[in-house]
């Protein structure tokens, strides 16, 4: 579905991307691994067209995209629930999702997502008036995924959905993501911190070291890995 | 009773200038707002509103709804290819902190005098839409165009405002203004907003042009004294703040209008001026601005 044909990328001057490839397959989740400054967000960035790339290519079934501009992602069914929930924080969050509904021009179409979501997290229906900014962490985190769902995308990017949150949450929010991945049979890419739940639900794993690939496989051969064990879960 | 009409009238006469300033105001904070640019060029497009408008009746000889619709498209026209040709190139570029100020005063400049070069230093004069007076109460007169630059600010500012709080375009013109980078993500062209953003302030600033110009005179400089005055306004409601500009826009004009009265005309601009002044200085986001987060 999407394939990252060996890019490097800069920012600024400092190459933070260097050959890396990665290939995500029709229903799978995938979890891209690294510390901070291992070049994570600048893989989103990449294949989100919001960062140029130096090389390589990027493919989102069969097709071309790392040419196209930002904005004509959602019309393939790719949404992006960015890093720090990143919501428009003026904005209350019904038009927070509404905008998450931007490109579907039919009224029906958004109401149908609107209720989907709302079925998702409850919560969100006696929220819609609120000003986003002043969510919970959680809250926010879970009202950005509402956002990226809107458009009933067929490849869902997470950038590090467990950020700065507590257990239970996390816990809650990676239940969601499974339950995302099975009833719709949507492809999920995972960018992590976290590797031990992240590596629980998805199917594989790549790890970025300084901008490098450096290893990838099963997510149960990596949580066995003692690559894993040291670098992510401490044992 | 006298006395007390005196001051009716003299608030209704600052309510007026103050709905102009309201308009020029809520467009420059758009743009800000947006696009992240001063627009030092804004007054002129109150000025060829105008102009637009004097041509039409006194050489096409046109009936007004029709004049006011085309001078209103002529000026959109004419933000539009400035916006593609001047500052699209520009926009978000390197040095986009500075080069708008340099940018949009060119533009200004430029537009002054090529409206000197075509209609000459001249001022005209634009016949009133309605000449009729009113006396409401018995207590006021009241010119009928002064009637009509009320309800047509009225109507043109809740227009502005139900665009922006209620549709899709207004959603993505704040999500725009609020993070340019995901809006992208949400499929928005934000090229395509900050073109859109800027033709609808520029439609603002004609419409009151427009409106004005049958108070006060066509002339290569009207643009001027209205674009400071518009920059007041935004900053007193606190940037990129539309309500805020347009409260503050009303204000000012009922400020500057009582200061004539009791003071003397000639310090009209002096305690606008002093009066932002007192407002930074107690908060210096102003009247309606926000402290900006992180």
């Amino acid at each position: 579905m999407l394939k990252v044909q060996s890019i490097s990328a800069f920012y600024g001057d400092v190459r933070s991307l260097s050959d890396v490839s990665i290939e995500i397959k029709t229903g799978e989740i995938v979890t891209i691994l690294g510390s901070n400054g291992a070049g994570k967000t600048t893989l989103i960035k990449s294949i989100c067209s919001l960062l140029p790339i130096r090389s390589g290519a990027i493919y989102y079934n069969e097709e071309r995209i790392d040419t196209m501009p930002p904005y004509t992602r959602v019309d393939m069914g790719i949404s992006l629930v960015p890093e720090g929930r990143r919501l428009f924080p003026d904005m209350s969050v019904m038009d927070n999702l509404l905008l998450g509904a931007y490109p579907i021009r039919d009224k029906k179409k958004v109401q149908d997502a609107l209720d989907w979501v709302i079925s998702l997290f409850p919560w969100l229906a006696q929220r819609g008036k609120q000003s986003a900014g002043t969510l919970s962490g959680g809250e926010q985190q879970m009202c950005a995924i509402a956002r990226g769902l809107m458009i009933r995308p067929k490849l869902i990017i997470f950038d590090e959905p467990s950020l700065g949150l507590a257990p239970v949450i996390v816990d809650q929010i990676f239940d969601t993501l499974s339950k995302i991945s099975q009833e719709n049979n949507t492809t999920i890419l995972l960018v992590e911190q976290n590797a031990q739940t992240a590596l629980e639900i998805s199917d594989r794993g790549y790890v970025l070291e300084n901008g490098h690939m450096v290893l990838e496989g099963d997510s149960k051969t990596l949580l066995a890995s003692p690559e894993i064990q040291k670098s992510y879960l401490g044992l | 009773m006298v006395h007390l009409s005196y001051w009716i009238e003299m608030i209704m006469s600052g309510v007026v200038t103050g709905a102009c300033y309201a308009m020029i105001g809520a467009g420059l904070s758009l743009i800000w707002g947006t696009l992240k640019m001063v627009n030092l060029a804004h007054g002129e497009y109150y000025m060829l509103g105008a102009y637009f408008l004097w041509m039409l009746l006194t050489v096409g000889n046109l009936p007004l709804a029709l004049a006011v619709i085309i001078s209103i498209i002529g000026v959109i026209f004419f933000a539009s290819i400035i916006h593609m040709a001047a500052i699209r190139p520009l926009l978000r570029k390197p040095g986009w902190n500075m080069s708008p100020w340099i940018l949009t005063l060119g533009i200004q400049i430029l537009l002054q005098n090529l409206a000197l070069q075509i209609w000459g230093e001249l001022y005209r004069n634009v016949p009133y839409f309605w000449s009729r007076v009113f006396k409401p109460l018995g207590m006021f007169t009241m010119s009928g165009q002064r009637i009509i630059i009320l309800a047509g600010t009225v109507i043109v500012i809740l227009a502005l405002m139900y665009m922006i709080k209620r549709t899709r375009l207004g959603r993505a013109i704040i999500a725009t203004s609020q993070d340019g980078e995901y809006a992208m993500m949400m499929g928005v062209n934000t090229k395509r907003i900050y073109f859109i953003t800027y033709v609808i302030s520029a439609a603002l600033a004609a419409v009151a042009g427009i409106l004005l110009c049958p108070v006060y005179s066509v002339n290569p400089w009207m643009g001027s004294t209205v674009q400071t005055k518009g920059l007041v306004v935004c900053i007193l409601g606190g940037l990129g703040s539309i309500e805020g500009a347009i409260i503050a826009g009303i204000f000012m004009g009922i400020i500057e209008s009582a200061a004539v009265s009791v003071i003397g005309s000639e310090w009209r601009d002096a305690v606008a001026y002093i009066f932002l002044l007192i407002v930074l200085y107690i908060k210096p986001t102003g009247l309606f601005g926000k402290k900006k987060g992180v």
